[in-house]
This record gives structure tokens, sequence and C-alpha cells, in this order.
């Protein structure tokens, strides 16, 4: 007989010609007549997507994409495989960023550093107004758009550039994944984040210097990564590598000019 | 469907089920039973508790009714609406009190229970090593109140923009939470959304309190101090919870979030003046 659950199956058929009951007899006058899941189950029984058991593929291309398990594979990491990560966006010249991250590219990396620098952004760019001012013995109010307008920027340009870069390598049909690309981009934003509390030393040569270290390591680890990839995409190649180098360059000296270079007495930042 | 929770039975669940039986063989045998609430407090979770009082009030009467009239040769019907009645709510005797009890007696319910959740996640005790017992009976209400109120008190501190404060100040409070738990989960972590929500936002009452002094006490170098014990305190008080909920090998991806929200809510605190 089927045996479904938990339920014994009713092996003698002493109900003559008849269906076996369902739920059977035994069950009467306990309430656990239905199928529970089993006390030490997770909390998982009570999501919609728990994972890769989940209709995701099977189900419409788009409903599939509103379930969090359609981006659970985009968050496979380990806290090892992150600060690897992290560690190798500080060497550009050794280029192995992309065939590491090609089988598990992942979007956490991208996501928290570009938070995490836009708070320290704007908390460092604040802080430096604020002694400015004070050295100047000049009143300061903190500006909430600093806030506003560095995620405006960063997210921005993780978001977009890679898109536009996806959509260039795909018409000149040297197609790259476009999560690794989110990937390659969010992990190089990762320098401007000493490069920014290093900003708080008041020397002005010392702050550009900062930026241009920063930047020029970032456009290196974007482009050498990419290089042997878009070699591919026929002669236009070193046009869209230094393209791309080039537009890290100015989201550093953007960065330096609108968050780091501080007026005082005019109406500041 | 409130069963559908797989986290051990509270004591007060068990004894519901154990209840009903009870009822349901006292109505096989006999008149109507009494139906004592279990817990005097708030209607059953995770349900929609509107129809229920309706479909109480009506049954009741009834039920009541009939069995004087039909002796228990009518044990099914009455069982039917009994189960009916009992299903409909756990503590189906309380539900139509809510609809008529005093305003005063709601806000004290939702009061006391803001009150009994905050002991229980910002301060030690005993309970706090085990999460699925830390917060049973979570509710937005509080972290609503909170979020709320530390986005009034920086816009009040505030010199200039102070609705612009405000607004940064709840997004960041209410899609932090939001992202945090998403985070969470997409890591592979075991945890009940709004459970989670409800734990982040009662962590933030530590920065409440800060906040509030921060208002009233200008001086640099006491904000510092106050902003850094808060802060602590509230990281102290969502990282049993959110570290129980992930593997060991992506404890750190999971916590760092976290640190990073209430550290920018702690530096907004320090900046406006």
């Amino acid at each position: 007989m089927m045996s479904s659950g938990g339920y014994t199956t009713i092996d003698d058929q002493k109900i003559s010609g008849s269906v076996p009951t369902f739920p059977p007899s035994e069950a009467q006058g306990k309430i656990s007549g239905v199928f529970r899941p089993p006390p030490d189950a997770d909390d998982t029984f009570s999501k919609p997507a728990p994972g890769s058991s989940s209709d995701g593929p099977q189900t419409g291309g788009w409903m599939s994409r509103l379930t969090i398990g359609s981006y659970k594979p985009y968050f496979d990491v380990d806290t090892s495989d992150v600060l690897e990560r992290i560690k190798d966006s500080l060497f550009p010249f050794k280029a192995t960023f992309t065939e590491k991250t090609a089988n598990n590219p992942d979007l956490y990396g991208p996501f928290w550093i570009c938070t995490t620098l836009i708070f320290v952004v704007a908390a460092i760019s604040a802080f430096v107004a604020y002694l400015a001012h004070k050295w100047q013995k000049k009143a300061w109010d903190y500006d909430i758009s600093l806030v506003t307008w560095s995620a405006g920027i960063f997210y921005g340009y993780v978001s977009l550039v890679p898109l536009g870069l996806y959509l260039i390598l795909k018409y000149f049909s040297a197609p790259s994944g476009l999560v690794q690309l989110w990937c390659l981009y969010g992990y190089s934003l990762f320098i401007f984040i000493p490069a920014s509390c290093l900003s708080v030393v008041p020397v002005e040569v010392f702050r550009w210097v900062v930026a241009g270290v920063a930047g020029f390591t970032s456009a290196a680890f974007v482009a050498l990564n990419l290089r042997t990839h878009i070699m591919s995409a026929g002669e236009r190649w070193f046009l869209i590598v230094a393209g791309i180098f080039f537009l890290q360059l100015a989201l550093a000296v953007v960065v330096k000019f609108y968050f780091f270079t501080i007026t005082v007495g005019a109406s500041s930042s | 469907m409130p069963y559908g929770d797989t986290i051990p039975l509270h004591a007060s669940s068990q004894s519901d089920i154990d209840e009903i039986e009870n009822l349901i063989n006292a109505s096989i045998q006999s008149g109507p039973a009494t139906v004592h609430p279990t817990r005097p407090l708030s209607p059953p979770r995770a349900s929609i508790p509107v129809s229920s009082p309706f479909v109480a009030s009506e049954i009741s009467p009834q039920a009541y009714q009939k069995p004087p009239l039909v002796p228990p040769g009518v044990p099914p019907p009455a069982s039917a609406a009994h189960r009916q009645n009992v299903g409909g709510g756990v503590g189906f005797g309380a539900s139509p009190n809510t609809l008529t009890e005093p305003v005063w007696d709601t806000v004290k319910r939702d009061l006391s229970r803001i009150i009994s959740n905050l002991k229980l996640v910002v301060f030690p005790n005993p309970n706090r090593e085990d999460p699925g017992k830390a917060l049973r009976d979570w509710d937005l209400w509080g972290p609503f109140f909170f979020i709320i109120f530390l986005g009034l008190t920086l816009s009040w501190s505030a010199s200039v923009k102070k609705s612009e404060v405000f607004a940064v100040a709840f997004a960041v409070l209410a899609a932090g939470a939001v992202i945090l738990t998403l985070n969470v989960l997409l890591l592979g972590g075991h945890i009940i959304f709004f459970q989670s929500l409800s734990l982040l936002g009662y962590c933030l009452f530590p920065l409440d309190a800060g906040a509030v002094i921060c208002m009233l006490k200008n001086n640099a170098i006491i904000k510092l101090v106050v902003v850094s014990i808060t802060l602590v305190w509230s990281s102290w008080a969502a990282y049993p919870f959110i570290s129980a909920a992930v593997g060991p090998r992506r404890k750190a991806l999971a916590l760092y979030p976290v640190f990073l929200m209430y550290i920018s809510v702690g530096f907004l605190i320090i900046a406006i003046d």
C-alpha cells in the first residue's frame, strides 16, 4: 500500500472492497493527524524557495527571479574566499582574479564593499570638513547630502559601468558574463577604502597622490584582468581596455575632488 | 497554519493542543465546555484573526443553545462547531474581547509585549543563547517605534535639512534591516524574516538612548564616548542571534554588515549636531 509521511501501511484489507481510510483511523482523537515536519527541521520549511531544490528554473523565467533561491548561487562564498578575493584586488599585476572567480562569481563582495565605501567616504569627508572648519574657527554643519551623493555615485558606477561594458563586449562578439563583471568591478573598489582613510591627512598634495595611486591600482586591476579576454574582440580591443582604465581613473579623481577637497568659508560641501 | 513553525513548540502551544483535544472529547460526551483562553494575551501568531471573532461569535451562541435541546445525539455538528471555533482562534474566548475591550487595555498589552521583548533582547538574561526562545513573541511595533524615534531625534538635533536627515535615517534603518535579513538568507542561513526584522529593530534601543543623550549634551567627547558604548551594546545584543543563524565559515560575512549598519548610525548620531 502507499505509505505517506509517518503513517503505517495498511496491509491487511479488513474493510473489503473499500478505499483505505484517509487519514487513518488511528489518528482520530489527536489533532496531529496532519503531517508536520519533524521537530528538528530547520526554518527552510517555512520559506518559499529554500535553495537548489526550489522550482527556480522550471517556473517562468521572470517569476523565478523574484525568489531568494535564484540568487543564492551568487552568495555561495565563505569568509576565507571573500578575504582572498579582496587581497587579490590589491595586486593588480597578477591578473589572476578573473580565472579564480570565473566559476563562482559572488555578489556579496561587490555589494558590501560598495556599501562600506559609501559609508567610509561620507564619514571621512565629513570628518575632514569638520577638522578644516574647526582649525579655521568656522561653524560647520553636517551636510547629509554627502551620504546620498556618495551612495548615488558608487552604486551607480558599480551597477551601470559593468552593464555598459557587457553590452559593448556583446556587440564586439566577445561576451563576458555580467555577474563576473559586477564581481570584478565591485572588488576593484576595495582599494578606495584605505585610500579614503589615508585622505584624513590634511596635506593637499598627499591627498592627490593617494587618490592617484588608488585610482591607478584600481584601474589597472580592472583593465589587466579583462585584457586577455577583450583581446579576442578584434582590433578595437585596445580602445576598450584604455577606456575602462581611464573611466576608473576618472572615478578616483571625481571622488577626490567632490569629497576630499574642502573649501572653508564658501558654501561648505 | 500557526503550526507551520518548526521551532520546538512553546509550552503554551502544547497546552493549546491538549486543550483542543479535551474540548472535542468533552463535547462528544456532554454539553458545552467552557473555553478558557490559554493565553490571556495577544491573539494567535501569524494568523488573520479578523474572521474568527465573527465566526466565533456567530457559532458560540448556537453551540451553547443546541446541546440543551438536542442531547449528545448530535455530537458531530457540535464537535464540528467547536472544532471550527477553536480552529479559528486558539484563544477565541478572548478574541471578541479584543474588539470590545478598552483601548487602554490593548495599548497596555502591546506595551508590555514590547517591554518584555526588549528585556529579552537587549538586556542580559539566561535565554539569550537560544535565539529560538529569545524572541518567540516577536512583534513589529517595537522596532517601528524605535526607528521612528531615532529618526525624529536625529532630525531634532540637526540644524539644517531636518527632513532630509529624517529621511536618510529612516531609509538606512528600515532598508538596512531588510537587507541584512536578506543577506543572511542568501548566505544560506536559517532565520525567519520578520523575526529578524523585529530583532534588529529592538537592538536599536541602546542607540536611541545614545541619540537622546547626544541631543541633550552637545560636547564632542561625550558624544563619542556615549555613542561608542551604545554601539557596542547594540552589536552585543544582535550578535548571538545572527551568529546562530549561519554556518561557522560564514559567520563573519553575516555579522560584518550588522556592525556596519550600527556604526554608520552611530556616526550619524555623532555628526548631526
